[in-house]
């Protein structure tokens, strides 16, 4: 590939930037951080996932700085996040024990724990507030805090998952504790065939939109499972390291919000008659992705002709930050590439008009 | 009190509640700083049910210091939220846990009372979202809807 | 960030360490050649500044160290750098002194693998200043020698070298040698530096400049300039 050296043009960046900057801040009101974490959310959440990075206000300021940009936020986050030491290891997050905020079966309707609906827009009308909200944000706030305060306090319980119901009976396979060291896509290529550790990881931190267009096409046909959501729940994970002067104590270093997602399917093994399970787990509350990320895995399980179960097509094409990158890199001066492909074109209409006369 | 109740306590406080509790520590002992408050990652680790694997499901941004105070170590990490009290927060963690590993700390007390907010905070939020709880009038008595019906027993 | 409290160490663990690091670089690249971390070693307190400064440097919370049962070292090290405490025969880094048991060190010490030659271990010796005990001339031939380097060395560092080669590492296994002493003076011998002649030097011989200066670097570091 023929990249030319140019130089110049060193002022018509700098006026690039300096127009960028208007257009960032060409009408009154600048969002404050807190406003994008708490009421951008789910975009935060978003990046967060596609970056790899746990950090709302460094996500939510990278949007910001970016016009809420994904694929720019993401890049910043990733860019940042290089520049940083890697101290810790946390222990095993099981998130059998987590504290849910949202716990759904699409499989059974009686679950131990129950069915919590949590904050969701899945039970909303879709139609556009044109006036903003009933009440006012301080008021909503308001009634919240008042609301807290009277609340009887509920002591926290775990929801055991509705899938070791089903293995206690056989009908999903279990699988002994494996604690073979996970691979690390940020430290390690990609390799084929690579380990399930990669695999996920891979697909938790892949563009929300690729995993779920893939999924997708694997429901409509181009796939060979159309599973049932057998519990997603979203709540949140304690996270915890070895205190450094004394390895048989632990350190609590915080919670982070996680959703998961287990989808059941008949699994193809005849002789043996069990439900099969994909797995998704991403940042946030991108029920989604997690969904379509548990799709994709029970479709990698299988070996067939579709796209969804090629792994190398799979886990190739995800990433935010080299998908965009290299559709991005198209921008580059490409100009010796193409005048030898121009000359090709014009040469070889040369002769077309050479032999018609 | 063990480190793992011990940081629960101190990561979920607000900076000032952490400040004060580290307040007397610093007067009285002028601890030295080994490792002054700084970024860095933590790579968090799950475990997954359908292979009972393990996994990276990516690194979250934590602020780590070391403190001594007379020959003690005192050791702290904490999730960075992104407020600038971060760093001093996990500084005075760290005099803290150098503290109590020195055997000086006196506010026991202090401590469980935070905890015991922190968590009637948490159940309280717990009670609102327990609100959205469905609970189920079954139109058709014949719908094998119950996890429970394989096993024909009670809930 | 800055806190008001008073640091115990003025080390930088970003300045000083590439320093640091260029330094003992340098020794590595130019086997005999001697490098001074003396100004930044002065920038960490503990048992022994040389040592951490070399730690600050070279470890982090993914390789393994061994200090030979030295806790106050290993507590220090492990909570500047979160690298790991293991046994000898697993470290990736060993730190011992020539009063230490380095015979047991050199004889366990994790030479890599024909695959892996690199997961082997770095031995980091520290050597007293030199009593005044006769000193030996050793040849080294290898990389980074133009042709050979003649260089006056304890009968400690000889012995260590001649226990080293004694242990036959299959190429490209080996372990790689560090030696500094208490006053920060530092030279490496990495695997493939080989050496000959083990004979003790005495006052009768007349040695050009450059070695005399090499000599008393044993005695006085403060006297590097000279060599350069």
């Amino acid at each position: 590939m023929a990249y030319v050296a140019v130089s110049g043009g060193e002022e018509a960046i700098e006026e690039s930037i300096r127009l960028l900057e208007y257009y960032q801040n060409s009408a009154e009101g600048e969002i404050a951080v807190e406003a994008i974490t708490n009421q951008l959310s789910l975009l935060v959440d978003r990046v967060m996932g596609e970056a790899g990075l746990y950090s709302r206000s460094y996500a939510a300021l990278a949007l910001r700085q970016c016009e809420g940009s994904v694929e720019e936020a993401v890049f910043l986050l990733r860019a940042y996040r290089s520049t940083l030491t890697r101290n810790y290891y946390t222990h095993a997050v099981d998130a059998t024990n987590m504290r849910v905020i949202r716990r759904i079966s699409a499989a059974f309707k009686d679950i131990k724990g129950g069915q919590l609906l949590g904050p969701s827009y899945d039970y909303t009308h879709r139609l556009i507030k044109f006036n903003g909200a009933t009440q006012s944000p301080q008021d909503i706030r308001q009634t919240l805090f008042e609301t807290l305060e009277a609340e009887q306090p509920e002591e926290i319980a775990s929801c055991p998952r509705v899938s070791d119901e089903l293995r206690s009976e056989g009908l999903i396979e279990q699988a002994a504790p494996d604690d073979q060291s996970p691979h690390d896509v940020t430290m390690h290529m990609l390799e084929f065939p690579t380990t399930r550790s990669a695999r996920l990881q891979t697909l938790a931190r892949a563009d929300t939109g690729f995993v779920s267009g893939l999924a997708y096409s694997a429901l409509r046909g181009f796939g060979q499972v159309h599973p049932t959501v057998g519990e997603l729940r979203s709540g949140y994970v304690e996270l915890y390291v070895s205190y450094l002067l004394d390895e048989q104590e632990s350190v609590y270093l915080g919670e982070v919000l996680i959703t998961e997602v287990e989808g059941f399917s008949p699994a193809h093994n005849k002789e043996q008659l069990k439900i099969s399970v994909g797995y998704g787990a991403v940042f946030g509350r991108c029920e989604t992705k997690a969904i379509a990320m548990a799709v994709i895995d029970n479709e990698l399980n299988q070996d067939g002709p579709y796209p969804t179960q090629d792994e190398e097509f799979v886990l190739m094409h995800g990433d935010s930050l080299e998908m965009n990158g290299f559709i991005s890199h198209l921008k580059l001066p490409h100009y010796v590439t193409f005048q030898s492909k121009l000359d090709a074109v014009r040469k070889t209409r040369l002769e077309g008009n050479k032999s018609h006369e | 009190m063990d480190k793992r109740r011990l940081t629960r306590i101190l990561a979920r406080a607000d900076e000032k509640a952490v400040a004060s509790l580290a307040a007397s520590y610093r007067e009285a002992h002028q601890p030295l700083v080994i490792k002054e408050p700084e970024k860095t990652l933590a790579m968090i680790k799950m475990r997954e049910p359908v292979k009972q694997s393990l996994f990276y499901i990516g690194e979250v941004i934590v602020y780590e210091a070391v403190v001594e105070i007379s020959g003690t170590h005192g050791v702290a990490a904490c999730m960075c939220s992104g407020k600038e009290s971060d760093a001093l927060k996990v500084l005075n963690m760290a005099i803290i846990d150098a503290a109590l590993n020195k055997g000086v700390f006196a506010e026991m007390h202090a401590l469980l009372e935070l905890e015991r907010q922190q968590d009637d905070q948490l159940m309280k939020e717990n009670a609102l979202h327990l609100r959205t709880m469905v609970s189920f009038e079954s139109l058709d008595q014949q719908a094998p809807s119950d996890l429970n019906a394989f096993k024909g027993g009670a809930k | 960030m800055k806190t008001s409290l008073s640091k115990k160490h003025d080390f930088d663990a970003v300045f000083d360490s590439q320093k640091v690091y260029r330094l003992v670089l340098e020794a590595l690249s130019h086997p005999t050649k001697v490098v001074s971390i003396q100004e930044h070693a002065n920038k960490l307190q503990g048992s022994n500044p040389a040592y951490l400064a070399l730690a600050m440097t070279l470890l982090d919370n993914e390789v393994s160290f061994n200090t030979c049962e030295n806790r106050q070292l290993s507590d220090e090290i492990s909570s500047l750098t979160h690298a790991t405490r293991t046994v000898v025969e697993e470290a990736d880094f060993i730190f011992v002194s020539e009063a230490g048991d380095w015979v047991a060190v050199i004889e366990h010490a994790q030479c890599g693998s024909l695959a892996n030659p690199h997961s082997s271990a770095t031995v980091i010796v520290q050597n007293k200043q030199n009593s005044g005990a006769p000193l030996n001339q050793l040849t080294f031939r290898g990389p980074g020698i133009d042709a050979r380097a003649t260089v006056l060395v304890t009968q400690t560092v000889k012995e260590i070298l001649e226990l080293r080669d004694a242990q036959c590492y299959e190429y490209p296994q080996g372990i790689d040698l560090i030696f500094v002493s208490d006053e920060g003076a530092l030279f490496a011998i990495p695997r493939l530096v080989s050496f000959d002649g083990a004979s003790q030097a005495d006052d009768s011989f007349s040695f050009p400049p450059f070695l005399q200066a090499l000599r008393s670097l044993f005695e006085e570091p403060s006297k590097l300039k000279e060599v350069e």
